[in-house]
């Protein structure tokens, strides 16, 4: 995944003319509509690649 | 992967300090070190502290240097970012703290602030809608979305936000009218038209963080019904227009933006039109046809936008500052955070822009209720040159002045409406003896008649012929008929005008003339300008006793009016003097002093 | 709506909900000053001299715009609002020249009015004022920007009645001033010299050239009239001092025009003092001109056409009419002709309208505007296709605005971006010529998608299934090559008409009587048949005619084959009627028309002509054309006309006429109205009013007519025409007008036809082939001429000698 636009694995569906209602939260808490180790990690490989520190959190 | 992100401010103030020239010169030294891959450079928001930008804040350091110059960037690069060392020489140093202060928690300009509205400006890079997803954002909308839309207006009253703009009317109560009015063709219109002399408050957050912005719009578009929305962005802005546009391409491509968004049938798309120039388009009939293609000239109200707006349908309209509220209020427990800052008729926060003889220049964010007091010397850092306070003025162009008597007034929406000035956009310009009052109300005068658009007589008229009485007034050719004749034209084109611009022009005015008659009656009467601005007004006067005789002043003149020998009192020949106050500025011993005309001996004050 | 209970000044009253202040209180008869306010402009507020005080409001408040709420107490005089009111003048003032002793305004000035009001004499400000140079470079009025209050009122008249869009308020603050983009000269914009600016504004910034110095309002007499120029009859007022016209304005309150002109009628009339006005009877002895007296002339004239006839019978003479001559005139003329025993009578240009007449005639049975002009500006859609009708008839141009300001849809189908599609909803470029391709494949899509009105068609006409059957092969892809529109293009502008709840139809197609015109006029009547489209308000088919009383004197049985109001001469009972009331025997034979003289193989027959105000040289060909040559041939030649035109340099005798604004007369407009138009001026030297004229000729030719005034024609008329039955002199002047068919004296006129049936009873439907329609269209436009001349030559002529000339008979835009 390079953009959170990304899927992380073909169960992934959002697009824009797909839209799936969990999104934004699964941007940073995902996977949430499947259980997977795999795409866990590359999903927090992914926020930690945005995020700066620790502190470059939910404010 | 990035090892660090420099994060080089590129808001106005910096710029105008030459951040270019700093950010160029950073990126001649890391490529000279072959390591420009290794970091990066985004030329974003605003931190707020322009008194001392050139800024670049280092993360994930946590390092904040200030006042760069190009030169610097060798000893940043090699010293910090290769050897892994802190530059201390660059770090903040001021009178206000012992040690040179490493990050934003030990500056003492940013104690007293809370970031709500500027919590991403400065941190993300604007261009990036991962790092604004990162930092909680579009989760306030997505929760929106499942709430009803009446729920949501209602919830946006409750935490009692009112517009930034200036009006302060209750957001949620707007929102609801849009609601509530009949049609299916409803709009959102964002006035980006920030337009008050050296305000920039909009303009950082829309630089800084525009997806604050679209975020704010998408919920209110859902809030009132609307499926199109409009930034009205002043052309003056282009960096803001070229992020807002990449922000919307970002959000259609993440879906957020465009049809059955995120799955619950809410379509929403956005434009963005130009301003062209005209002040008076930040008023908002003006603003709506102006998008609509026409001469921005306000018109009558009734009907209101809420009822027939933007191409004849029910409109919103709100301020970028009041926009970029919105998803704090909407997240999760948003409100009640919300509501915990600032008084009880006005909460959250309110960005002003510090400007004139403070020492701490520049935009901060502070709770409502702080009092003048703590703004100037906490946050200010006071008066530049250890002089006295002598007023702010609040509001811009439509604002008006605050004594020092008042210094502990809380700066909340109704304690500024009593005592004759607004809220505004949040300008504060902060004065000091050497301003004159009359001058500044000639200033703001200028300024309106310039852009009044010319469409209502009091305004159009008005403004001119009360701006000619100060200007004579200025000039020593004013006559003591002249104040009630200030004050009757006041009066009419405050009571006549058709828009807010002619309401609120005599503004600067009327609290000049109200807390500052005195001076007024100076330069009428005695044809003296105290603070030593009206030029025909006042002489300079080098005080025999205090004189050291350094010849500082000597050399400074432009004109070559200052005899005097070393170790002589100087003295200022009055035929040559030209009062552009070079020698003021030299002078260490501050022994040249502002006079009446002609008169050597009678010393002011 | 709802009513609402106010006080204002006192006093209490009731109104509707959405009246504004400023209305309300003009129903109690309180005069509230304004400058910028116009009742036919969208709520302004600029001025703020309107301001008045509303208990609880924060500030005054612009009674023009604000609408009364319940409980409201308003107070209009108050000191608040007194002092408001004088700011507000002095500010004005205090930029303003104040040079009221030769300013051509004072006595009809606003701004003096009000300050006289208030007591604002001066101002003490003693700033800035402005000094702009003068812009007198067009031929008709100066504009002054110095004087200007910028109320707004001309640029909304520019902008959104009229549409040229010439003016708008330019830059900004204290040096804000309204005028062309680019601050050009006006005449380089676009402006059509309509006159509502110069109208409407409230000071003395915009004045004709023409009445600068000239007089001032107390010395002038006004008087209405109508003006001569197109068949919308504009009602006009001619601002008369010491027998000269000085300024023409329109009346307001009239359901032809209100308020508004065009260049034509409100600038063209400078020709009344032309040099070369006719001023005596002319006979022409060995190839010159000799004044003689109207003894003599007449007399001369009598002799010749006894002569005439004797030697070669009655079928020998014929009269020409012009359709600008008025209905008693022209009723007058037919009379006479047919009195010495031939129905040898016509005007020439029916010729140009033959086609819509027939066309009508054979549709619905009667030859008029179906509905009212007055009624466009409500109607939900307008197709508008061969015309251009912005340029040739302005009002119904402003009408047109008008609606589609108020939501109605607009289809244009034009070979040229003509001004109104940039109103168009739906613009339809296609090829000249495939007029009717286009008519017939929008029937067609009309009735593929059930958009017809069926109960209409069942109850109301017949011939349907034929041209259903017909119209079957015109789909939208068969027309698409010939036509040059996509088939989208075609179906949306078919929903676009169809849909409408009322719509109407516009064109003014037809100069030369080319069969194409005709059908495209019959398959046009197809398309409103079809969707129910008659019989209502608001809805019909427009075919407005050229010059300005056209209807009238084909009314006046100015035809071969009819009398008045087209009784036809087969009818044996209508030409006893007649000939009991002329004291004649009428033939039964239809006369020659003027296309068989002129075009036709009857040339040779006509030995003898009577002319009256036309001339067919100029319109068919000029000097060397074959109808000059018919004309030279002829034994006896009269031209009765105001100036010498080339037709009257060819006659035996030419007799000098009263021009429209020194006879009295009425006129019956296109939309069937008949108004009555008074005289202003005395014709110079020793013109006389065309029906003066014919019946003294009569009493030279042996025939006993008595008549004291017009009037007396009228009454004479009216009682052989059914349709003119109710009219009379009194209730003209008492009512204003009234639209034909009006049988009775209390029958209150028609504002539109077949409510009940149709002329010839049911509607029929036609089926039309394909013929390609001349692409030429009708009436002297606004800028250019529209119809080269062939159809209104005659308000050519007034035109070239008068200031609108350069601007009018340039070149085609």
């Amino acid at each position: 995944m390079e953009k959170f636009i990304d899927h992380c694995c073909e169960k992934c569906t959002h697009s824009k003319e797909n839209p799936c209602k969990d999104f934004v939260r699964c941007c940073l808490e995902g996977p949430i509509c499947h259980e997977s180790k795999a795409c866990a990690d590359q999903r927090k490989a992914m926020v930690d690649r945005v995020a700066l520190n620790e502190k470059f959190t939910v404010c | 992967m990035y090892e660090k992100h420099l994060m080089i401010c590129g808001a106005t103030g910096c710029l105008s300090s030459g951040s270019n020239a700093v950010e160029k010169a950073l990126v001649e030294e890391l490529e000279k070190h072959g390591i420009k891959d290794k970091y990066r450079l985004v030329m974003g928001g605003c931190p707020g502290f322009c008194e001392v930008g050139p800024i670049i804040v280092v993360y994930p350091d946590e390092v904040f240097y200030c006042r760069l110059k190009p030169k610097d960037m060798t000893e940043l690069v090699e010293k910090h970012l290769v050897g892994g060392e802190i530059v201390e020489r660059l770090l903040y140093k001021g009178p206000d703290v012992d040690a040179p202060a490493r990050f934003y928690d030990t500056i003492p300009f940013y104690a007293k602030q809370k970031f709500n509205v500027l919590r991403n400006s400065g941190i993300v890079d604007p261009e990036s809608i991962d790092q604004y997803i990162m930092r909680g954002g579009y989760r306030a909308f997505t929760r929106a979305l499942t709430l009803d839309p009446a729920a949501v207006c209602e919830e946006v009253k409750q935490a009692g936000l009112r517009g930034r703009g200036g009006a302060g009317f209750s957001t949620g109560l707007k929102w609801e009218f849009t609601n509530k009015a009949p049609g299916n063709k409803k709009y959102v219109v964002c006035n980006a038209d920030e337009g008050d002399p050296g305000a920039f408050m909009d303009r950082s957050i829309l630089e800084g963080d525009p997806h604050a912005i679209l975020e704010g719009m998408l919920i209110c578009g859902h809030a009132v019904g609307a499926s199109e929305g409009y930034i009205y962005c002043r052309a003056e802005y282009p960096l803001a227009i070229k992020r807002l546009r990449i922000a919307i391409e970002q959000a259609e491509e993440y879906g957020l933006l465009g049809e059955n968004i995120l799955g619950y049938g809410y379509n929403f798309k956005l434009h963005i039109k130009e301003g062209a120039g005209a002040f008076v388009c930040g008023e908002e009939t003006a603003l709506l046809a102006s998008i609509e293609g026409k001469r921005g000239m306000p018109r009558p109200r009734p009907p209101f936008p809420a009822q027939s707006g933007l191409f004849g349908k029910p409109t919103t309209i709100n301020n970028v500052e009041t926009l970029a509220n919105v998803p704090i209020i909407l997240k999760e427990g948003g409100a009640v955070e919300f509501m915990k800052v600032g008084t009880e008729g006005s909460k959250g926060t309110k960005v002003f822009a510090l400007a004139g003889k403070i020492r701490n220049t520049g935009l901060c964010e502070v709770p409502m209720g702080i009092t003048i007091r703590e703004i100037i010397y906490d946050v200010g850092g006071g008066i530049k040159g250890g002089r006295d306070f002598k007023a702010v003025q609040a509001g811009g162009p439509s604002g008006g002045c605050i004594p020092a008597e008042q210094i502990d007034l809380p700066i909340d929406y109704d304690s500024l409406n009593e005592a004759g000035a607004i809220m505004g956009s949040g300008g504060l310009v902060v004065m000091d003896e050497r301003t004159c009052m009359v001058d500044l109300a000639r200033y703001f005068l200028s300024f309106t008649q310039k852009e009044s658009c010319g469409k209502c007589t009091p305004c159009r008229e008005g403004t001119k012929r009360m701006l000619e009485i100060l200007n004579r007034i200025s000039e020593g050719q004013g006559t003591p008929r002249d104040l009630d004749t200030l004050d009757s034209l006041a009066a009419s084109i405050k009571d006549s005008s058709l828009c807010g611009l002619g309401q609120t022009c005599p503004n600067p005015v009327l609290s000049t003339i109200r807390y500052f008659k005195n001076e007024y009656e100076e330069h009428i009467n005695e044809h003296y300008c105290r603070a030593g601005v009206c030029k025909e007004l006042f002489n300079y006067w080098i005080d025999q006793e205090k004189c050291t005789g350094c010849t500082a002043c000597v050399r400074a003149c432009p004109v070559d009016a200052i005899e005097g020998e070393k170790k002589e009192p100087h003295e200022i020949i009055q035929e040559l003097c030209t009062r552009c106050g070079s020698c003021i500025e030299k002078c260490p011993q501050d022994c040249i002093l502002i006079t009446r005309v002609g008169s050597e001996a009678d010393v002011s004050n | 709506m709802s009513a609402i209970n106010i006080t204002v000044d006192g006093i209490e009253i009731e109104v509707e909900s959405g009246t504004t202040i400023l209305q309300a209180a003009r129903q109690l008869g309180i005069d509230i000053p304004t400058f910028c306010y116009d009742a036919e402009l969208p709520p302004n507020g600029a001025c703020r001299i309107c301001v008045v005080e509303v208990e609880k409001a924060r500030t005054l408040v612009a009674s023009c715009v604000a609408p009364v709420a319940p409980g409201m107490v308003i107070h209009t005089e108050s000191e608040r609002v007194v002092s408001a009111r004088k700011a507000v003048l002095t500010l004005m003032v205090a930029n303003h020249p104040l040079d009221c002793i030769t300013c051509q305004k004072t006595g009809e000035c606003k701004l003096q009015d009000y300050c006289y009001r208030y007591g604002v004499a001066d101002s003490d400000f003693g700033g800035e004022v402005k000094e702009l140079s003068h812009d007198a470079s067009n031929a008709f009025f100066i504009r002054d920007m110095n004087k200007c209050i910028l109320c707004g009122v001309c640029v909304g008249k520019c902008q959104d009645v009229v549409g040229a869009g010439a003016i708008d308020f330019t830059r900004r603050g204290f040096v804000a001033n309204v005028g062309p983009a680019y601050e050009d000269r006006i005449e380089d914009s676009t402006c059509v010299f309509c006159g509502l600016c110069i109208d409407s504004c409230p000071v003395g910034a915009l004045t004709p050239k023409y009445l600068l110095g000239r007089g001032r309002p107390w010395e002038i007499e006004k008087t209405e009239t109508i003006c001569p120029y197109c068949s919308i009859g504009c009602n006009i007022n001619l601002h008369v001092k010491d027998n000269e016209v000085i300024e023409v304005t329109p009346v307001d309150n009239n359901p032809v025009n209100r308020g508004h002109l065009c260049v034509k009628g409100k600038f063209g009339w400078d020709y009344l003092k032309s040099s070369d006005r006719l001023t005596k009877p002319l006979v022409k002895s060995n190839g010159v001109f000799v004044e003689v007296s109207w003894g003599e002339a007449l007399g001369y004239i009598a002799d010749q056409i006894e002569e005439i006839i004797d030697r070669y019978g009655s079928e020998a003479l014929m009269g020409l009419c012009s359709p600008k001559s008025t209905n008693e005139e022209s009723y007058l003329f037919q009379k006479l002709i047919r009195s010495l025993g031939t129905n040898n009578i016509d005007s020439y240009t029916r010729h140009c309208h033959a086609s819509a007449v027939d066309g009508m005639m054979e549709a619905f049975g009667s030859a008029a505007l179906t509905n009212s002009i007055e009624e466009l500006a409500s109607t939900d859609a307008i197709f508008v296709i061969a015309a251009d009708p912005a340029e040739s008839h302005p009002i119904i141009g402003y009408r047109i605005r008008e609606a589609v300001r108020k939501g109605a849809d607009l289809i244009v189908a034009d070979p040229e971006l003509i001004g109104l599609t940039d109103l168009a909803g739906h613009y339809l470029p296609l090829k000249a010529g495939s007029e009717i391709e286009l008519v017939n494949a929008i029937a067609n899509v009309i009735l593929e998608e059930r958009l017809q009105d069926q109960a209409f068609i069942d109850k109301r006409t017949e011939g349907f299934a034929e041209f259903e059957k017909a119209v079957a092969g015109y789909t939208p892809q068969s027309v698409t090559e010939k036509t040059g529109l996509s088939e989208e293009e075609i179906r949306e502008a078919a929903r676009a008409y169809a849909a409408a709840e009322k719509a109407a139809i516009i064109s003014t197609v037809g100069i030369d009587h080319a069969a194409g015109n005709e059908k495209l006029v019959l398959a046009l009547a197809n398309l409103a048949l079809l969707t129910g489209n008659l019989g209502k308000e608001s809805a019909g088919l427009y075919l407005p005619y050229g010059e300005n009383n056209l209807q009238g004197v084909s009314d006046m049985g100015v035809l071969p084959a009819v009398l008045t109001g087209y009784q036809h001469l087969k009818d044996k009972a209508v030409r006893e009627k007649f000939g009991r009331a002329w004291g004649i025997e009428i033939g039964e034979k239809p006369g020659v028309s003027a296309a068989d003289i002129f075009e036709g193989d009857k040339k040779d027959q006509v030995k003898a002509m009577l002319i009256l105000d036309e001339n067919p040289v100029s319109c068919l060909g000029g000097d060397d054309s074959d109808a000059a040559a018919l004309l030279k041939n002829l034994d006896f030649l009269v031209v009765q006309d105001i100036f010498m035109t080339e037709t009257a340099a060819l006659a035996d005798v030419v007799l000098p006429a009263a021009a429209f604004a020194e006879q009295q007369g009425t006129y019956t407009n296109t939309e069937r109205r008949v108004q009555l138009s008074y005289p202003a001026v005395e014709s110079p030297g020793e013109a006389y009013p065309g029906w003066a004229i014919i019946a003294e000729l009569a009493g030279w030719l042996g025939l006993e007519w008595d008549y004291d005034y017009p009037g007396d024609i009228f009454t004479e008329m009216a009682a052989l025409t059914p349709q003119y039955a109710g009219i009379s002199y009194d209730r003209l002047a008492a009512e204003g007008s009234l639209q034909w068919p009006c049988p009775s004296d209390d029958h209150p006129g028609t504002p539109y036809l077949y409510e009940g049936r149709f002329g010839r009873g049911l509607g029929l439907f036609t089926v039309v082939e394909c013929e390609p329609v001349s692409g030429q269209r009708i009436g002297l436009s606004v800028k250019g001429a529209l119809s080269d001349h062939a159809c209104q030559c005659q308000s050519v002529n007034m035109s070239k000698r008068s200031v609108i000339s350069n601007f009018i008979n340039a070149d085609r835009r």
